[in-house]
């Protein structure tokens, strides 16, 4: 790694992250009430008095369970329905609207309804699934699309059937765009979901813990659950973008 | 295509895209096992006339074949090997497939390049591999679109020797569009030229070549001949 790209890569964030520490920790200590606004050190050591509690990782497991849950179900549907889009206009023409009304409505307003139709227990995983599923449906199709059509040309010249077309050339050419839409999708779910918990009070969530610590005004344990929010998000994300790393290095940089 | 004994013929090929007509009850006959160079001004409908014969074409009214495509550039699967980009135009069993396309790989000298993706590839491998897994399908016509264009003229030589050598262990009716008279008279067994006409292209010229390849040079009467001849005959167009 050259000196300027090691600036760019590792410096950069870390000033980037240190600013923004030394703004909060000046901020906190300025206003000087723990309740409103604790310093990052308090925070920090709420986060591992959490981290001591058992019931802290039962949460973590259950908020990544729905999230990945919905996820996957998300997924799946996104799959299919890209799929007809693609090889049907008139489906795509006629699934349009509706992507697009599901794309703009107010994600709060898709939480109270659902709310209103099932259980405190299954409602993150609903909501979760109705928000993200116009993102991967875009993001799928909007890979299909991308496949070079030179190359679809000559699966046809030599007769290639619909499966291998499929399995040698569409899903390997789609994979880096899908993964990077997975990964900001991934990080965003696990956001809703923790929503929605707040506000469906679901059992064993970080959400449930999230509102209890706000309404007991235990700030530093709301941030420290906020911490380990952050930190779930970017796990999954930066795993779903090292696959894609690894991907688009052994197939397509030279 | 109609077949018959020694030649295939096309007959009354019609192509339109919109409101622009390339071909209008055209036709043209190929002689079998032989190779056909078609040259012509761009836009005179070369490469239209050969994804028509590949049935590539959705408005084009010509009953096609089952062919080989080799295009101008490699369109190589970047997932797969070299080998594997052979390996999967074949039909049978995986291993079989495998070793045909080892056996195809070796005879255009590529064994060292089996297990290497296209991005690994220099670009006059990766357009060597494209040719010889045009020649490993199994098919009734080998088209040809400008297959050596964009290469170094070393290159091109080069590569024009391969294909030469494993076209005539194994010939098979091949149409080769080109823009290089050279190349169309070191590989052709029968020119011809489109013209573009007010209704689409036409045959301008057309002309069995017989002298043998190895004889072919540079220098030669004989080639230098018609070397003027269709040069003239281009300029003029």
């Amino acid at each position: 790694m050259t000196k300027k790209r090691a600036v760019e890569n590792i410096v950069a964030p870390i000033t980037g992250i240190a600013a923004f520490i030394a703004i909060w920790w000046i901020s906190a200590v300025a206003i000087g009430k723990s309740i409103i606004l604790p310093t990052p050190a308090e925070t920090l050591s709420g986060f591992f008095s959490l981290l001591a509690d058992k019931t802290f990782y039962a949460a973590i497991g259950m908020t990544i369970a729905r999230t990945l849950l919905a996820f996957v179900i998300a997924f799946f549907l996104a799959c299919i329905f890209a799929f007809l889009s693609e090889i049907c206009v008139f489906f795509k023409k006629a699934f349009s609207p509706i992507t697009v009304i599901m794309r703009v409505l107010p994600t709060i307003s898709v939480i109270l309804i659902v709310l209103i139709w099932v259980r405190s227990r299954t409602a993150p995983i609903l909501i979760t699934m109705l928000v993200i599923f116009p993102m991967l449906y875009t993001t799928v199709l909007h890979a299909a699309e991308g496949v070079d059509p030179r190359l679809v040309e000559m699966c046809r010249a030599y007769r290639f059937s619909r499966k291998k077309i499929l399995f040698y050339l569409y899903l390997p050419s789609m994979t880096p765009s899908v993964l990077t839409g997975i990964s900001i999708t991934l990080s965003f779910s696990v956001k809703l979901t923790v929503a929605a918990e707040v506000l469906a009070s679901t059992q064993m969530s970080m959400g449930r813990f999230m509102k209890q610590s706000s309404a007991y005004i235990e700030t530093d344990v709301l941030l420290a659950w906020t911490l380990a929010a952050i930190l779930l998000g970017f796990l999954l994300e930066g795993l779903v973008l090292l696959l894609r790393k690894l991907y688009v290095r052994r197939y397509h940089e030279k | 295509m109609r077949n018959e004994k020694d030649t295939c013929f096309i007959e009354n090929l019609n192509v339109c895209f919109e409101d622009k007509v390339v071909f209008e009850n055209f036709s043209l006959s190929l002689p079998r096992d032989r190779i056909t160079c078609v040259l012509g001004p761009s836009g005179s409908g070369k490469t239209t006339l050969l994804k028509a014969l590949a049935g590539l074409l959705p408005n084009s009214t010509v009953p096609y074949a089952k062919a080989s495509f080799v295009f101008q550039d490699d369109r190589l699967l970047p997932h797969l090997s070299a080998l594997d980009n052979l390996a999967i135009v074949l039909e049978g069993k995986k291993a079989d497939r495998r070793a045909r396309a080892r056996k195809m790989l070796a005879d255009m000298e590529l064994s060292d390049s089996e297990d290497l993706f296209p991005k690994e590839l220099s670009g006059g491998m990766a357009q060597r591999v494209a040719i010889a897994r045009g020649l490993l399908f199994d098919s009734d016509l080998l088209l040809m679109d400008e297959p050596f264009k964009g290469l170094d003229l070393a290159l091109q030589e080069r590569l024009i020797r391969y294909f030469i050598k494993y076209w005539e262990s194994a010939p098979r009716t091949t149409v080769f569009v080109t823009h290089s008279i050279l190349e169309a008279i070191l590989v052709a067994d029968k020119i011809v030229i489109l013209g573009k006409g007010e209704k689409g292209a036409n045959l301008l010229y057309e002309k069995e070549f017989t002298m043998p390849r190895a004889s072919r040079a540079l220098g030669d009467p004989e080639v230098d001949a018609l070397r003027s001849e269709i040069h003239d005959l281009l300029i003029s167009l």
